[in-house]
């Protein structure tokens, strides 16, 4: 169940997305999210709204799958929409009361707000729906690259990661152990008032931080029998393709620019 | 060949020696059972034998190299370890990325690496998981995997420090069985260390240790005969020696060579036949 949380929920099948070289997804996602501030009326939001439809299309993924992306954030959401509607004034007044009031303006800023996080989600979720975690660090470590000529250890950093990433299933399992443990010896881990159950978190801890100190002990043995020094002498087994796919969707990516600021100018 | 002469080592922030003036030789091409109950030095001499430990003193050369700081990665290629915790050796994200994981750190240029890697999962059978991630992953299936990466980097000696030891019965028999394989196919010198006696019957030669020193050195049928022995240093006979054992004493003539289980069975069945 965690894990789930955690891992993004990729979902292994085989789509044009899928196919993506990590890196333009990355790039390409990210600079989706800096676009969609720029959208800035009915026409422009519309637009990134369909391009953002099309993109989920071809990802070939269940549409649940998003909802499950958006699910866990829906009351920041809500919350923000409705700050949005009862703060911003303008236009003509509808309803007032004290320093609150819905306007006609703050409508249509709920509305503009709400089109922010939902694209921006939809956006990231295609990233983290379509490519393994692992691939993810692999194009964050292809990115930093430029990093490494102000000695930033970029590799070392990119090993971190990856390893993290590995022990990260180990580690859940561990806590389940562990909380099984204390739960036959009596543990409540559900009930009682919240110090309570906080406490009870404690006893899982140390014993979790114990044993994760031993493994990363016997890895770094196991590591250095098999020959690893660090630094850049290494070849690299898993290699980051960059396709005719994936400039087709820079280009398209511009297209998309080149039509929202046309789009801002009505 | 490994010359290992006169070492004496103790952990930080402990009195007792784990090596006691330690001296053995081993040749190539040799399957050596270092056995000893816990404490007894024996992960501490594979691990100096690896320079995985500073600090002893004492010689080690492996094969014709003297062990010190300029050689110890030279030293390294030439040896696979395998370790006890199939979880906490597994450093890639995948299986083909774990079996990789040596070969980059040799910086083997990309093609040779993939089809080392391709081949060292045939060795152990485990081609068919190549892309699969450690956590869908049984016990015996990542050690195998260890194997593989151990193998994929052709290392003359292997080191298993109680690899089997966190398996069940069947991923131990299966780990045997590569094992034996892999030994034939790429010549290899083996140094199985277990606290499992049974685990000793394959092995040329068993080295018995106790606080530190070497308290037998002989092939295994022989130390099996010397029961007071293995009794005094803490370890159990297998289960068909004790067997045998008790049938002695009730005045049965039994042969002298060691007998697994189901050898034990078919002997005990012709015998009542």
């Amino acid at each position: 169940m965690f894990t789930k949380v955690i891992f993004g929920r990729y979902v292994p099948i085989d789509s044009v997305i899928h196919r993506l070289d990590p890196r333009s997804k990355l790039v390409l996602s990210l600079y989706f999210i800096v676009l969609v501030f720029f959208a800035n009326n009915w026409q422009s939001y519309a637009f990134l709204a369909a391009t953002t439809l099309a993109t989920i299309l071809l990802t070939k993924v269940q549409l649940k799958f998003f909802w499950e992306g958006i699910r866990p954030l829906i009351f920041i959401i809500i919350l923000t929409v409705l700050l949005q509607i009862v703060f911003s004034a303008g236009g003509t007044v509808y309803w007032h009361w004290g320093i609150f009031s819905i306007t006609s303006m703050g409508l249509v800023n709920g509305v503009y707000v709400f089109m922010r996080f939902f694209l921006i989600i939809c956006m990231s979720t295609v990233l983290t729906l379509t490519t393994p975690p692992l691939l993810i660090a692999d194009a964050v470590e292809s990115l930093m690259k430029p990093l490494l000529k102000i000695k930033v250890p970029v590799y070392e950093i990119a090993l971190m990661l990856s390893i993290a990433l590995r022990f990260i299933p180990t580690l859940m399992d561990e806590t389940q152990k562990i909380m099984n443990a204390q739960r036959a010896r009596g543990v409540n881990f559900s009930s009682g008032s919240l110090i309570k159950r906080v406490k009870s978190i404690v006893p899982i801890l140390i014993p979790l931080f114990i044993s994760a100190f031993n493994r990363a002990e016997d890895l770094a043995t196991a590591m250095e029998s098999r020959g690893y020094r660090g630094g850049d002498h290494r070849s690299k087994f898993r290699i980051l393709k960059w396709r005719g796919a994936d400039t087709i969707a820079c280009v398209g990516m511009a297209a998309i620019t080149a039509g929202l600021f046309l789009l801002r100018l009505l | 060949m490994i010359e290992v002469k006169n070492i004496t080592y103790s952990y930080p922030n402990s009195d007792s020696k784990a090596l006691n003036d330690l001296s053995v030789t081993i040749q190539d091409q040799q399957w050596i059972a270092l056995v000893g109950h816990n404490g007894s030095g024996k992960s501490t001499i594979a691990r100096v034998i690896d320079g995985l430990v500073e600090g002893y003193q004492g010689e080690v050369t492996v094969n014709g190299m003297p062990l010190n700081d300029d050689t110890v990665w030279d030293i390294r290629d030439q040896i696979g370890f395998v370790f006890q915790n199939p979880d906490n050796q597994f450093v890639g994200a995948t299986v083909q990325d774990d079996v990789a994981f040596g070969l980059e750190n040799r910086n083997v240029p990309r093609p040779e690496m993939v089809e080392r890697v391709q081949q060292a999962l045939e060795v152990v059978g485990m081609s068919e998981f190549a892309t699969r991630e450690p956590s869908s992953l049984s016990g015996g299936q990542k050690q195998r995997v260890a194997l593989a990466g151990a193998i994929a980097l052709q290392p003359k000696i292997l080191i298993l420090d109680e690899a089997t030891s966190m398996l069940d019965p069947q991923g131990r028999q299966e780990m045997l069985e590569i094992l034996k394989q892999m030994k034939q196919r790429f010549e290899l010198t083996i140094i199985m260390i277990t606290h499992d006696l049974s685990e000793t019957a394959m092995a040329d030669r068993v080295l018995l240790m106790n606080h530190g020193q070497l308290v037998a050195d002989a092939q295994p049928e022989k130390l099996f005969a010397r029961t007071q022995v293995i009794k005094d240093n803490g370890l159990e006979l297998p289960y068909s020696e004790q067997l045998k054992e008790q049938l002695a004493v009730a005045g049965i003539d039994l042969p002298r060579e060691y007998m697994n289980e189901d050898r034990m069975v078919e002997w005990l069945w012709d015998k009542l036949n």
